[in-house]
């Protein structure tokens, strides 16, 4: 299970949130009162795929391409590939759909944390001295709370009931804001090396400024770092959001994610009789995996 | 001993940065703990002010850092406006319960994770090896949050064991305890198992394959001496730095299952403040975490120093 | 400062000292006291001494990679028009760089000329050194120990200095190359009146090199005088020693 396979497989699975538009066959928000908590619907081949009404006696041929989508059924009939919540809403969509809030905002988030861990180290790096004793004291409080304490701490200040767009900027700070640190101290740590190299110093007796020295020196030498950082953090940053979730912290209705879905999950004597409502969990640990092994096979080549 | 007194100076100087950036970030909040009812509209805004001007919600910012730090020298550790009465016995009340899940959960995580991860060293590249990777994986890849909830919900089907709290009612047997304790403290060792198995495993392979254990080795002495005797002691060195880095995250999974399996800990009490914004109570359970925190990378720091001559200066 | 002198020194000293993260500074080692000395247009230099004497520091405080306490140098053209080459030449070289790159950086750095003057203007220098136009897509990295040493030249080369500083370049190299980048220093010193510094612990060196030998110890100038002078007139220790030593192994 190579680097390509496992990359390709991630590719996949973001690409299928991103087009959740297009793939999924119910809008997220779209109720069925009429079939809560229905099981996932039985697929008949004939060869031609179609699906039975509830009482079984009428058939509903699967139609491609139907309404902007990509399946459909006729009214009437219904195409829960993953079953319904409580409140009938297909969850394979609300799957799809809330998977963009959940992975955008670890992706998002890791991106910030990187900037911000390479800016914090290059700066404490490349000026040592009293620079870098201050920024890596300064970095040391982000160290001190445990990660959860730290985000959840940061969330009490702030409003309560935001709207799901502000929510999502909030939520790629205060995520972001913890486990910029590591990163930070790896590229300063790099940096510090590379500062004191002949041909740095040899660019910087031509001249050249902090700033040419970074970007044409430094820099390029600190993507492989990146890149292993990034398949580190995105999934500590995904499992995150969907703590914060799940515990009401985050994005919040009707824009669904994995983990307000989850929380859907907690009537646990109706979770065994509907054990799909776990369905967005599972896709959370996929997801997971395929960010796991990916650091794993890059850290390994390194 | 110069070590020792500087890294607890250390210690202590982060433990009070945290304490007045908390404050100080605090401050920055948008509202407080009247803010809910202000947007409601239900009570006046005479009322309001007076309430805060009672509590001492308007005085200027060092000043109440000041009265907190005297509250703190009590014991009291601030006012909780929810629960009308000093924050101190709510944490003493919450700590035991957290410290009894973590303490318990990475005892046997590591008590697991040794043997396992030495085993796994040793037979490198193995059929079983191989399958106990590819099991770790997606041990790892599965969040505590997950297994708790299916835990529970057989838990609550199968009523073997109580899906929740810490003691049932009425009973405060061992025995019923230990029932309680039992998915709690599965979910985090479940948790911890991986990462902790990855790391002994790495660990022991590395000092395995060191220049003075292949010596020991080429000098005929027999192989589970050897890495008992010779190759454990070395890769300890990386196993207690991992002991605190690694308690970060036992912290915060514990806080997650506390909330989910109803254990009284620390977990629930600082949800529930957020909720409520109590901001003494979240103040309070944030400086009891950054202590645990910090205290245990203190003891690890000193256990390495004892155990590793070469970073004696 | 002298018609003929393209760099004067007078009075530079230079002292390391620690400093604290508070902003306290502990006073430390005394590398540079009290030089002086001249260069004469299109002529060597020579500094010798043994290692810890301070000759790095010279040439560091030469190139404008440090900041001396005190003193004055004195410098007839642009600070850009001092070049510095280093012992290891592979070091001093960006591995990742191509030897294009390599040698257009301090044009870059300077922003001097637009893309194809600087790839002009590196060719010619890698002819001046007797490099061939094909090594210029190469990887530094790639390229043998003498390429590189020659490429670094090339790259101080590059913006017509009227000094380059060689910081014990010739010494780890083979007695073959090390010729042949002798004559090469002085073909280029013939033609385009370059003066040099030579700085080296090898007194042999210095003098089939020099027109005038500086003996540097413990951050003193003790010496300073022709190579034949120096070798029948000096009385210092310093300077005895190393023509003693120069004579064992002199070749």
């Amino acid at each position: 299970m190579g680097i390509r396979f496992t990359l390709t497989a991630l590719i996949v699975l973001h690409g299928a949130v991103v087009f959740a538009g297009f793939l999924a066959p119910y809008d997220y928000a779209e109720q069925h009162r009429e079939r809560p908590y229905a099981p996932p619907t039985t697929i008949g081949f004939s060869p031609w795929p179609y699906v039975y009404s509830q009482d079984s006696t009428r058939v509903y041929p699967i139609r491609f391409f139907t309404r902007g989508r990509l399946l459909g059924v006729d009214p009437g009939g219904y195409l829960f590939l993953l079953g319904t919540d409580g409140y009938g809403r297909d969850l394979f969509s609300r799957i799809l759909y809330g998977g963009r809030v959940s992975l955008a905002t670890g992706i998002v988030a890791g991106i910030w944390a990187l900037a911000l861990g390479l800016f914090w180290g290059l700066t404490a790096g490349f000026y040592g001295g009293r620079v870098d004793g201050i920024m890596m004291r300064l970095a040391e409080f982000f160290l001190a709370l445990p990660w959860l304490y730290l985000l959840l701490g940061v969330r009490a200040f702030l409003p309560l009931h935001i709207s799901p767009a502000e929510a999502f900027f909030l939520l790629v700070a205060i995520i972001g804001s913890v486990g910029w640190v590591r990163p930070a101290r790896l590229v300063r740590g790099l940096t510090l090396s590379l500062a004191e190299r002949p041909y740095v110093e040899a660019a910087r007796a031509f001249g050249a400024g902090p700033l040419y020295l970074v970007r044409r020196h430094i820099l390029p030498e600190t993507k492989g770092l990146l890149l292993t950082q990034a398949t580190i953090l995105i999934p500590y940053y995904i499992l995150a959001e969907v703590t914060l979730s799940f515990l009401g912290l985050g994005v919040g209705e009707p824009v669904p994610s994995w983990g307000s879905m989850l929380a859907d999950a907690r009537q646990y004597h109706a979770l065994v009789a509907h054990f799909w409502m776990l369905a967005p969990g599972v896709a959370t640990s996929l997801v997971l995996l395929g960010y796991i092994h990916l650091s794993d096979l890059l850290q390994s080549r390194s | 001993m110069r070590y020792v007194a500087r890294r607890l100076m250390h210690s202590l100087l982060l433990l009070a940065g945290v304490s007045v950036l908390s404050f100080v970030f605090s401050e920055l909040a948008p509202g407080d703990y009247y803010s809910e009812l202000q947007a409601e509209g239900r009570v006046s805004a005479a009322t309001l002010s007076a309430l805060r001007s009672q509590n001492g919600l308007d005085r200027p910012l060092p000043l109440r850092y000041a009265i907190w730090l005297r509250s703190v020298a009590h014991g009291e550790f601030g006012y909780s406006l929810a629960y009308q009465g000093p924050v101190g016995p709510l944490l003493a009340q919450r700590i035991p319960g957290t410290l009894l899940l973590t303490c318990l959960s990475t005892g046997l995580a590591w008590l697991l994770a040794l043997p396992i991860g030495v085993w796994s060293a040793a037979n490198r590249g193995y059929q079983y090896d191989t399958i106990l990777k590819v099991s770790l994986s997606i041990l790892l890849s599965i969040p505590e949050l997950l297994l708790a909830i299916i835990l529970l919900a057989i838990a609550v089907q199968t009523g073997w064991l109580p899906a929740g709290g810490m003691h049932s009612p009425g009973g405060g047997s061992l025995i019923d305890l230990l029932r309680h304790l039992a998915i709690p403290v599965t979910v985090l060792t479940l948790g911890l198992l991986p990462v902790l198995i990855r790391h002994v495993r790495s660990a022991v392979s590395e000092a395995m394959g060191s220049a003075f254990a292949l010596a020991a080795a080429a000098h005929g002495i027999p192989r589970r001496r050897l890495l008992l005797r010779h190759v454990l002691p070395v890769a300890l060195n990386p196993l207690i730095s991992l002991l605190g880095l690694s308690l970060g995250s036992l912290l915060s999974a514990s806080l997650l299952v506390e909330v989910l399996v109803g254990w009284p800990g620390l977990g629930p009490l600082f949800l529930e403040a957020i909720f409520a914004r109590d901001f003494a109570v979240v103040l309070g359970v944030v400086m009891v975490s950054t202590s645990f925190l910090i205290a245990g990378n203190l003891v690890a720091d000193l256990l390495l120093y004892r155990a590793d001559p070469r970073i004696r200066v | 400062m002298g018609s003929d002198a393209v760099l004067t020194v007078r009075g530079l000293s230079k002292t390391y000292s620690q400093r604290r993260w508070w902003g306290g500074t502990v006073p430390g080692i005394r590398a540079l006291h009290d030089i002086n000395f001249t260069v004469a247009r299109g002529r060597t230099l020579a500094v010798v001494g043994p290692s810890g004497s301070g000759k790095t520091t010279l040439a560091r405080c030469l190139a404008g990679l440090e900041q001396p306490e005190a003193g004055e140098i004195q410098f007839a053209g642009a600070p850009v028009e001092i070049q510095l080459i280093f012992q290891q030449p592979a070091a001093s070289l960006n591995p990742r760089f191509s030897a294009a790159e390599v040698v257009e950086e301090p044009l870059v750095i300077q922003r001097r000329g637009s893309k194809p003057e600087r790839r002009d203007r590196a060719a010619l220098a890698l002819e001046r050194v007797g490099l061939s136009r094909t090594i210029l897509g190469r990887r530094s990295h790639q390229l043998s120990g003498g390429e590189r040493q020659r490429l670094a030249i090339a790259r101080a080369l590059i913006v017509e200095p009227k000094l380059i500083v060689l910081d014990e370049s010739l010494s780890g190299l083979d007695i073959r190359l090390q010729e042949h980048i002798a004559r090469l220093l002085a073909d280029l010193q013939s033609r385009l009146g370059i003066s040099y510094i030579l700085i080296t612990h090898d007194l042999g060196l210095a003098s089939r090199l020099a027109a005038e030998i500086a003996v540097l110890d413990g951050g003193h100038i003790v010496d300073c005088a022709p190579p034949a002078d120096l070798e029948s007139r000096s009385t210092h220790p310093a300077t005895r020693e190393l023509i003693a030593a120069s004579k064992v192994l002199a070749v």
